[in-house]
């Protein structure tokens, strides 16, 4: 007659937990005479994503030369099987890929890998459960705490005319998976004048922010539900809090946030954020399940538009910070330095000219000709759709509009009027005059200039200054106009004549 | 009945005044626009138009003293002769601005045929 009971098994090695030993014998007696045998299922994850690549390697362990055979249930029904014989080790390895032995998929949901070995006191049998899930997120959304931690700034789509909403999606795809492949959310878009369709958006905090990602959880997958309902399964990022949403669930948001400022000044941070899923075991052990690529591109400003106006154009243009932030990466976190290097850029590195025939506007105007009302065609520069020479108008424009998106609040104000020059290098220029139009014109009838301060402290990117002890005469010692005393810059600027700071004035953009 | 009679005799001795300036229908200029100041636009060549018609003469000359002031950094001190224009200023090649009765138009041709370019704009006012 042959009886099966349950006795207790040696286990020699620390592994994953096998959940059950059975012995079958013909025959109690003999059990107790033979060497114990034992097997145990270990190196087996909790929880698995099939479409995302990952399999479920697991180990059977058991005495050496026992002949081995592996099933996969479901609720009693046999879908996958391996036979084989444990090695010298007394191991025998193999890998489920989620499908029936004829490869089709078998769904996502509880499952149970029983292995049995034939040993010479009988059967015995180890099981260990495992979950089947497709974890994947389908939206994210970008937020902050009112600047608590986290401080977002919508940005400007130049050519839509149109702002961006926190409250919507920065990120989705239709389907968590394609053609039965799982599915990355969508590349950043590089096209920054309107609103991408497709491709995720940029998004833009205050540089010391803790960026705020809220996730939502695709539910409609190629093995039917998530099988999330069952399992648990974790998200987890590198430098990433999850404050709310683990194990995850369906129609549970996820809500994370970095755990510290993603720069240590402004610029753009673009970053791949891996998005791992995960399963713990019942010792502790983590596993992963999965992951998915949330492409980002941060605009790290100094703050939020420095325009005082309310019109949406008057927030930060995308295009702008894409080309404001390269700009001062690496600089200091303070207004003077930003700004310095806002200069640097706009005099060495924009390919822009001063009109030396005849110093005229090409991107700006004065509204109605009011010095009070520089008016600044942003559009138009940032196609350049007039070319490259501009004035002093037009480079206090560029460096006011983009010092305000930046975050720093810059002011334009107007030198008055008719005075002679000393030496000056003009933007776009190899040397030094103080007839920047030729021998006949060696004066201004007006210059604009920036600042910060109602002309305590003048940024201007038109031209250098001669910086040395005469600035009226050549050879000249070139001086960037970055951070420089109101009363210093007109003592290098003028030679003669009438020169005072009037009209300060924030300006308009179109 | 006589001052009314004069008037009307002044009035009609006045050219009338210019309602607009179609640029669409000038060559060589793209990418117009409205300003804050009137219409703007892209010369193909390289280079911009401002033009502003005013509501009244006398407004149209306190514009050509806004734009002579607000336009450009450096002038030359005479226009040459020959410039078009009630009023004019600037080398007629590089810049032109000029007040054409309640009109002001001004060019920045970095091509340098600024003349030629205000003298086409004019001949498309409509009044």
């Amino acid at each position: 007659m042959q009886t099966t009971r349950t006795i207790p098994v040696l286990f020699l090695l620390a592994c994953s937990p096998a959940t059950s030993v059975d012995i079958s014998t013909d025959d109690h007696d003999v059990a107790d005479e033979v060497e114990p045998a034992s097997i145990a299922i270990r190196d087996a994850a909790p929880a698995f994503d099939p479409v995302d690549g990952t399999t479920l390697p697991f180990t059977v362990e058991t005495q050496p030369g026992y002949a081995i055979h592996v099933e996969v249930r479901r609720d009693g029904e046999y879908l996958a099987s391996w036979d084989g014989e444990s090695d010298t080790n007394g191991l025998f390895a193999a890998t489920w890929d989620g499908r029936h032995s004829d490869g089709s998929a078998v769904g996502s949901g509880a499952f149970q890998i029983v292995a049995e070995v034939e040993s010479p006191v009988g059967i015995i049998e180890a099981t260990h459960d495992v979950y089947a899930v497709r974890a994947a997120f389908k939206t994210a959304w970008a937020e902050d705490d009112d600047g608590f931690s986290a401080d977002r700034h919508e940005m400007y789509w130049g050519a839509d005319g149109t702002l961006q909403d926190a409250g919507l999606d920065i990120a989705h795809i239709d389907a968590i998976e394609l053609d039965g492949n799982p599915q990355d959310l969508p590349p950043v878009t590089d096209v920054l004048v309107r609103a991408p369709e497709v491709e995720t958006e940029p998004v833009a905090y205050t540089w010391d922010s803790r960026p705020i990602l809220t996730l939502e959880l695709g539910t409609e997958t190629v093995l039917g539900s998530t099988g999330l309902a069952e399992a648990d399964v974790d998200l987890e990022l590198d430098g990433w809090t999850v404050l709310s949403g683990n194990p995850l669930r369906d129609g549970v948001p996820v809500t994370m946030q970095a755990d510290e400022a993603l720069v240590e000044g402004p610029g753009i941070h673009t970053v791949d954020l891996s998005l791992r899923f995960t399963s713990t075991d019942t010792d502790g052990a983590t596993w992963d399940v999965g992951d998915q690529i949330l492409p980002m591109r941060f605009y790290m400003t100094m703050g939020p538009s420095g325009f005082t106006r309310e019109l949406d154009k008057y927030r930060p243009w995308a295009l702008v910070l894409d080309e404001s932030l390269a700009a001062v990466d690496g600089a200091e976190p303070n207004d003077n330095a930003v700004l310095d290097a806002l200069v640097e850029w706009i005099f060495n590195d924009l390919g822009l000219v001063y009109d030396s025939e005849a110093g005229a506007s090409f991107y700006s105007d004065y509204a109605m000709w009011q010095w009070d009302r520089p008016h600044f065609f942003l559009g138009e520069f940032l196609l350049r759709q007039n070319g490259s020479v501009i004035n002093c108008s037009d480079a206090a424009n560029i460096l006011s509009a983009y010092a305000n998106m930046t975050g720093v609040a810059l002011n334009q104000l107007v030198i008055l009027d008719n005075f002679d020059l000393n030496q000056i290098k003009a933007i776009g220029g190899n040397q030094y005059s103080n007839c920047p139009f030729g021998p006949w014109g060696c004066g201004f009838s007006y210059h604009a200039v920036t600042s910060t301060d109602g002309g305590n402290t003048i940024w201007d990117a038109t031209l250098a200054l001669d910086g040395d002890q005469n600035p009226g005469q050549l050879p000249s010692s070139e001086l960037m106009v970055q951070s420089i005393s109101g009363q210093e810059y007109l003592s290098r600027l003028v030679k003669s004549g009438q020169a005072a700071y009037t009209n300060n004035a924030e300006g308009t953009l179109q | 009945m006589i001052i009314a009679l004069l008037f009307t005799l002044t009035a009609l001795a006045s050219p009338p005044l210019w309602r607009s300036a179609p640029l669409t229908d000038v060559a060589g200029i793209k990418a117009i626009s409205d300003s804050p100041s009137g219409q703007r636009a892209t010369l193909a060549g390289g280079g911009i138009i401002r033009v502003h018609i005013a509501d009244s003469v006398p407004a149209a000359e306190a514009a050509f003293a806004g734009e002579r002031r607000t336009a450009a950094t450096t002038w030359p001190h005479e226009p040459p002769a020959g410039l078009p224009g009630d009023q004019n200023a600037g080398d007629g090649e590089q810049m032109l601005l000029i007040r054409d009765r309640n009109a002001v138009i001004f060019v920045r041709d970095l091509g340098g045929d600024a003349t030629a370019v205000t003298e086409s704009i004019q001949r498309r006012l409509v009044d």
